[in-house]
């Protein structure tokens, strides 16, 4: 039989010499050995190739070897020891800048929520002096050539002593109008009018203007007393009043002029907030019932309520120097006032 | 993760791998930073990768040289060991790739005076490993250990192999390795380690006989 050709022979034998093959291959090839005189023959001379190969004595590394060896695991466990000292420091420098920037962290939140809380619980917040300038009487010109000038106008500059001043916060006048355009024009020209007073409008919706107010309660008055002249053209007039509580307010519906500056006239808080309570319930009341007078349960005596003085209309041309007993006093009252159209 | 917890995982995963589990607990050891357990995994395998590296590549210099290139790659790679063969056939991998690729880069080296030695070489033992191959002669192996003569003429026999076949039967019949461990030192199939280890042992039997 020639090996040579019959390759997968040569391999049977040598996997079952390698004691590599199953129980039934095993028992395969044992069975062919038997009856081939030349398989056996195969598998002799195969278990003596590996036999004298297997025979060969070790060789023993010479000792330099193992000595480069020792030497070489010497090395490198310096190195590794050494590698390792250096990646705790860099381990603590690491954790140190971490911790640094945690405690960033920690104080920059503190600092953002102080300033919250401060927001929230804090004092109120004081109205900037204001400088009022006083218009002096016009001096009007004669008729003489002379006089070829142009007209001068004399200026008294009066400074009304708000610094430190807690103003009265009503909060916000809303108003509510058909006629957004002319009312809103009236509102416009008696603010412009009044030099006791003053004002910042705001005007970036169509339809919608809000009007900062800030002037004394004798300007109130005034102002109020203006306003009462198209009082009617309002479909809806509501107050909002402060109250020492953040976040809670007093609404007075169909409010009225003279309610407005009753309630700025109280010298305490408490005494702003029952009134206007009293007011809201009131004009509810008679809003239920209308044509009935109502009488507010206040301890003083009230004006009557729902008898609202018929306003005087007055003409455009207001007279500036005149202005209104008190108008000039200190400033306390800070109200926004919104006028707004119908949509 | 603890580091007996590391263990017993280690040699679970050796178990049902049919890994060597005492290597695997030592790598394990190492990687949690004890350097002993390289120092013992050195020590177990130093001689016996000398003499597979010596066997194949037959110069005893170059045998220790490619021994400490071998421990140097074992020791700078032990990190990426990922423990899904075992360390004794990654080593041996390792070792044996060392000692392919040298011998290809110095292919020149090894059986210039190889003929002339044989003519000096003893008679003797000529005969004798005549007397085995012809089935004439009973084997022993303890005999033959201790005929210098007749392994220097083996050896000379397996020099004059090619380096492949050279190489699978330095691992099966030297180092003993079953045929799934020379598939993965040698990274090949398993049927291929059949039919080159078949080859093999036909050609070292023609190159013995002709000695």
């Amino acid at each position: 039989m020639n090996f040579e050709q019959n390759p997968k022979i040569e391999e049977l034998l040598n996997s079952y010499i390698d004691d590599e093959l199953s129980a039934d291959e095993r028992s395969e090839v044992q069975r062919l050995v038997r009856k081939n005189h030349t398989i056996a023959q195969r598998l002799r001379q195969l278990e003596r190739c590996k036999a004298l190969v297997s025979s060969l004595p070790p060789a023993e590394p010479p000792a330099e070897v193992v000595a480069g060896i020792k030497q070489l695991l010497r090395s490198h466990s310096a190195n590794t020891s050494k590698s390792k000292h250096i990646e705790s420091q860099r381990g603590a420098r690491h954790l140190f800048v971490r911790q640094v920037m945690a405690a960033s962290i920690i104080i920059g939140l503190v600092g953002i929520m102080g300033a919250v809380v401060y927001r929230i619980v804090g004092p109120e917040e004081t109205i900037t002096p204001i400088v009022a300038v006083q218009p002096a009487p016009t001096i009007k010109p004669t008729a003489s050539p002379v006089a070829t000038k142009p007209e001068e106008t004399k200026k008294t500059v009066v400074v009304a002593a708000v610094e430190n001043t807690t103003s009265i916060g009503l909060y916000s006048l809303q108003l509510q109008t058909a006629d957004f355009t002319a009312v809103d024009a009236y509102v416009n020209k008696l603010l412009e009018e009044s030099p006791w007073l003053r004002y910042e409008a705001t005007k970036d919706q169509p339809g919608k203007s809000v009007y900062r107010i800030l002037c004394s309660i004798g300007g109130l008055e005034a102002m109020m007393s203006d306003l009462a002249t198209v009082w009617s053209k309002f479909d809806s007039t509501t107050l909002i009043v402060r109250t020492d509580n953040v976040g809670q307010y007093v609404t007075v519906t169909s409010v009225k002029p003279e309610q407005i500056a009753d309630i700025a006239r109280q010298d305490t808080i408490d005494k702003r907030i029952k009134l206007a309570n009293n007011f809201a319930m009131l004009n509810s009341v008679e809003q239920i019932m209308p044509g009935e007078k109502m009488l507010a349960a206040t301890e003083r005596s009230m004006p009557e309520l729902t008898t609202i003085p018929k306003p005087v209309l007055t003409s455009g041309d207001k007279n500036t120097a005149t202005a209104p007993k008190g108008a000039w006093d200190q400033v306390q009252v800070d109200l926004n006032i919104i006028v707004t159209g119908h949509k | 993760m603890p580091a007996t917890r590391c263990i017993i995982r280690a040699k679970r995963v050796a178990h049902s791998q049919h890994i060597n589990v005492e290597d695997t607990v030592l790598v394990q050891k190492w990687r949690q930073g004890d350097p002993s357990a390289i120092e013992q995994l050195v020590c177990k395998y130093q001689g016996r990768i000398y003499n597979i590296i010596l066997k194949i590549c037959s110069n005893p210099n170059d045998a220790a040289e490619l021994t400490q290139d071998t421990f140097v790659k074992v020791i700078e790679n032990i990190g990426k060991f990922e423990s899904r063969s075992g360390f004794y056939t990654w080593a041996f991998r390792i070792a044996v790739n060392l000692t392919l690729n040298y011998r290809k880069r110095k292919a020149t080296v090894g059986f210039t005076s190889l003929d002339a030695e044989l003519a000096a070489g003893d008679e003797q033992a000529r005969q004798g490993l005549s007397a085995i191959l012809s089935d004439d002669k009973a084997l022993d192996p303890a005999q033959i250990a201790e005929n210098r003569e007749l392994c220097e003429l083996i050896q000379k026999g397996i020099r004059k192999l090619d380096e492949e076949h050279r190489a699978i039967i330095v691992l099966r019949d030297i180092e003993g390795m079953d045929y799934e461990q020379i598939a993965e030192v040698l990274g090949i199939e398993l049927g291929t380690v059949k039919s080159r280890l078949s080859r093999a042992r036909a050609a070292l039997r023609q190159i013995l006989e002709a000695l």
